[in-house]
């Protein structure tokens, strides 16, 4: 494929991502304390720790999807996309191998039904895709810099 | 490469810095902001101590300091269960799965399963908050008739009680039991 094509590709995928980031965080935004209990039943975190990740993740996901829509800092983003994504999904199957029966939380906490499922995982696993395709291709233009840089020098 | 960690890594931090100042902000600012660390409830089971987590929001809390409660959250056993039975002056909550109510549940209970609840707590909003409850599920193995009692006591709720023998041990000792759903 031509480099042109990826681009379209790139930017297609970033503002996907991006939206549904922000789409994602809004229900947070809105129901901390909704979210504070999602976490808090993944059995994973002290309750003590609970709300201060309920009031700091869903801004994390909006700065992220800002990002991802703007294009700056797109290294960056795609890292902590991936990165984020990566902690959702390792969350997601270990709530899944210990067997909980719990609400999901990943987009919507209104609604019902959305629990933790191999399918969630899959969702995860395909955004994880794409943030890494994104941070590649970032690092890769970002080396070239760095090199013409030490050409000039 | 090493240059591209660094750059990323610094930008690292400011997207934390930016993401704290905001975060921290907006939730000091909203009316559902919540408390930094999460509050909680001490609670006896079988002797020892258990620390429930309250989430409720902030100035939900500061608005309804009024409803004071009878007594804290607290443990019956059987004998005690069955004595507010026979007064008939209590709301007994079943707190598991709703099939697992229709297969068998303490005569009158109400199904309340915990997590419907969560999700929609409205569920319980036709019951009298000064009324009388007991939560149970299927017995010593489960918390959520524990979780689901803190929860109505935060909520409002005076007079929660929580049957820890639960349903195990009340169809044991032969009490008053039925299924399917109340006609």
């Amino acid at each position: 494929m031509k480099s042109k094509t990826w681009n379209w590709m790139e930017l297609a995928i970033r503002l996907a991502i991006g939206f549904l980031f922000i789409y994602a965080s809004l229900d947070k935004v809105f129901h901390p304390e909704k979210f504070a209990l999602v976490i808090y039943n993944y059995r994973v975190l002290p309750y003590e720790l609970v709300n201060l990740v309920a009031i700091l993740v869903p801004w994390l996901e909006i700065t992220i999807g800002v990002t991802l829509i703007l294009g700056i800092w797109l290294e960056t983003a795609a890292f902590l996309l991936s990165a984020l994504t990566f902690g959702f999904t390792i969350l997601l199957i270990s709530a899944i191998v210990r067997g909980l029966n719990i609400e999901c939380g990943c987009f919507s906490l209104s609604e019902t039904g959305s629990l933790v499922s191999w399918r969630r995982v899959m969702e995860d696993i395909l955004i994880l895709a794409c943030g890494l395709f994104i941070l590649i291709r970032h690092l890769q233009s970002k080396d070239r810099t760095v090199i013409e840089d030490s050409n000039l020098q | 490469m090493n240059q591209t960690i660094k750059i990323i890594f610094v930008r690292c931090l400011c997207f934390a810095g930016a993401v704290i100042v905001v975060g921290f902000v907006y939730n000091w600012l909203s009316p559902g902001g919540l408390p930094l660390i999460a509050g909680h409830q001490s609670v006896i089971v079988q002797g020892k101590t258990q620390d429930i987590p309250l989430f409720i929001n902030r100035k939900e809390t500061a608005q309804k300091n009024s409803p004071v409660s009878l007594h804290p959250v607290e443990e019956i056993d059987t004998e005690h269960a069955r004595q507010f039975f026979a007064s008939g002056n209590v709301i007994f909550l079943d707190a598991r799965d709703y099939e697992e109510y229709l297969a068998g549940h303490i005569t009158g209970a109400v199904s309340v399963p915990f997590t419907e609840f969560q999700n929609d707590p409205e569920i319980i909003a036709g019951l009298d908050r000064s009324a009388r409850i007991v939560t149970y599920c299927d017995g010593t193995e489960c918390q959520t008739s524990i979780d689901l009692a803190v929860r109505l006591n935060e909520m409002g709720f005076t007079d929660v009680w929580f049957y820890f023998g639960g349903w195990n041990e009340w169809k044991t000792a032969g009490l008053p039991v039925m299924k399917g759903s109340r006609p």
